[in-house]
């Protein structure tokens, strides 16, 4: 038997094979990652607080049921997130709704998008904290998504990759396509660059 | 971290991580994770279709190297007008398609593999061409794309117009080409059964035609030359046949006699 406190410093491969052993030890891995995971589903789908966390239940219901598929050369955020996309992705074709308009951390998102470009940081803050959300929202989910990978929640390029099943290459582009659309979606607002 | 993103109203909704932890814990309290061997099965599943894919593409391949190799190059002046057009008569379509189906079935499971979408389609594409190449040349080598376009021929029924157009070119004997099975060779004729098992006399007056010497009963040939009435034909060119080895177990000649004259020719005929 792993101490308690123990457990909170174990890694989550290990707690993954601990889960295996006694289900009560999923709720380490539950609470490592539910904030997390709340965050990045409302992200990119724009759901509700409620909604979203009726989809967190799932998600985690999901990774209790597949926890023997966890392949252990991948990180356990990437599969938890990636176990969060293809839910988020069934929840918005069962529904066939269009996600939410979300509140967007414009701060963080613009900086680090125009820390990775060679544009202006002359920005107009205020006009851009109140329209960013319509920026993000108009862009592609695919785009959206691989932005609020990259950008909010920093992963790097395998992890995104990991997490959304597609080839580094492909990660890549989408990023610069998503940038670009990103920047031509500012322009169109007319926010200063 | 500059972090303005909030879950206010997850405070506003009055929910604490113990909550929800514990409703998840309550949720999968009757679920047993799905055992390790189902998902293993699945895996290999996939692997197994993928390479069985492969192979079939593969055995595509040698049907189509088979059936290139042994194409009539050595003619195509005489049977079309450039080598284009008697490249675009000749491709192996249905094989190429076959070839193309099961690229595409060999990529969408090895895609589905674990570690499968790592690999960009052209990376996936190209690692089945080279293994289509080097596992379809061995096939061809150890014969297995004739075996192939031989039982094919036998079994299909649309053979000719939809697979190996071939057989057509020899049998349009209206146009001057005659390909079939030797039944007799004597010094003044042969007498030939075609693809469509009619039986032809050629008279011959020059056995210095390259290969004509070699002849021997059962041999599959092309013959280029003019057809003078329903039987008899007259030979401008003779040539050992190309692929098409399924015509020889259709049509094989009866025990060779030393001679045979025109008499027992026309009696073989009239018993057919």
């Amino acid at each position: 038997m792993v101490d308690l406190g123990l457990k909170d410093k174990l890694s989550d491969e290990e707690l993954v094979i601990l889960t295996i052993e006694d289900q009560e030890n999923f709720v380490y891995l539950i609470n490592r990652y539910q904030d997390k995971l709340i965050r990045y589903i409302r992200r990119i789908s724009g759901l509700g607080f409620e909604d979203a966390e009726d989809l967190l239940q799932e998600v985690f219901i999901k990774i209790y049921q597949n926890i023997n598929n966890f392949d252990k050369d991948l990180k356990f955020s990437s599969w938890a997130y990636r176990i969060a996309h293809n839910e988020v992705i069934d929840n918005y074709r069962k529904k066939q709704a269009r996600p939410q308009e979300m509140t967007y951390d414009s701060e963080q998102i613009l900086n680090n998008i125009v820390a990775d470009s060679d544009i202006n940081k002359d920005i107009d803050h205020k006009y851009l904290q109140a329209n960013i959300s319509q920026v993000l929202n108009n862009l592609d989910l695919k785009y959206r998504e691989v932005l609020i990978l990259k950008f909010l929640e920093e992963k790097e390029y395998k992890e995104i990759s990991d997490i959304l099943k597609k080839p580094m290459g492909t990660i890549a582009t989408l990023i610069s396509r998503a940038k670009k659309q990103f920047l031509k979606e500012l322009q169109e607002q007319e926010i200063k660059l | 971290m500059n972090m303005k993103y909030m879950l206010k109203d997850k405070i506003s909704n009055g929910m604490s991580e113990k909550n929800i932890s514990q409703e998840i814990l309550d949720k999968i309290k009757d679920v047993k994770p799905r055992p390790r061997w189902q998902f293993l099965l699945k895996d290999y599943l996939i692997w197994f279709l993928a390479s069985l894919a492969l192979l079939i593409s593969s055995l595509s391949f040698a049907v189509i190297l088979y059936m290139l190799v042994d194409n009539d190059w050595d003619i195509y002046a005489s049977i079309s007008n450039s080598l284009l057009e008697f490249i675009f008569l000749t491709l192996p379509y249905f094989w190429l398609i076959f070839l193309g189906i099961f690229i595409i079935i060999a990529y969408y499971n090895f895609r589905h593999t674990k570690k499968g979408y790592k690999f960009s389609l052209g990376k996936i594409f190209l690692l089945s061409l080279l293994v289509n190449i080097f596992l379809g040349t061995f096939l061809y080598t150890i014969g297995v794309g004739e075996i192939i376009d031989n039982i094919v021929a036998r079994r299909m029924p649309f053979y000719e117009q939809l697979i190996n157009k071939r057989r057509h070119i020899w049998a349009d004997i209206d146009n001057g080409f005659l390909g079939g099975i030797v039944m007799s060779i004597d010094n003044r004729a042969i007498t030939l059964q075609d693809i469509e098992g009619n039986i032809w006399l050629i008279e011959h007056f020059n056995t210095t035609t390259p290969g004509f010497a070699n002849l021997q009963v059962g041999d599959p040939i092309r013959i280029i030359g003019q057809k003078i009435d329903s039987q008899n034909f007259e030979m401008y060119t003779i040539l050992p046949m190309r692929g098409m080895h399924w015509m020889e177990d259709d049509h094989l000649p009866p025990p060779p006699p030393a001679m045979m004259d025109e008499r027992k020719f026309l009696q073989m005929r009239n018993n057919r």
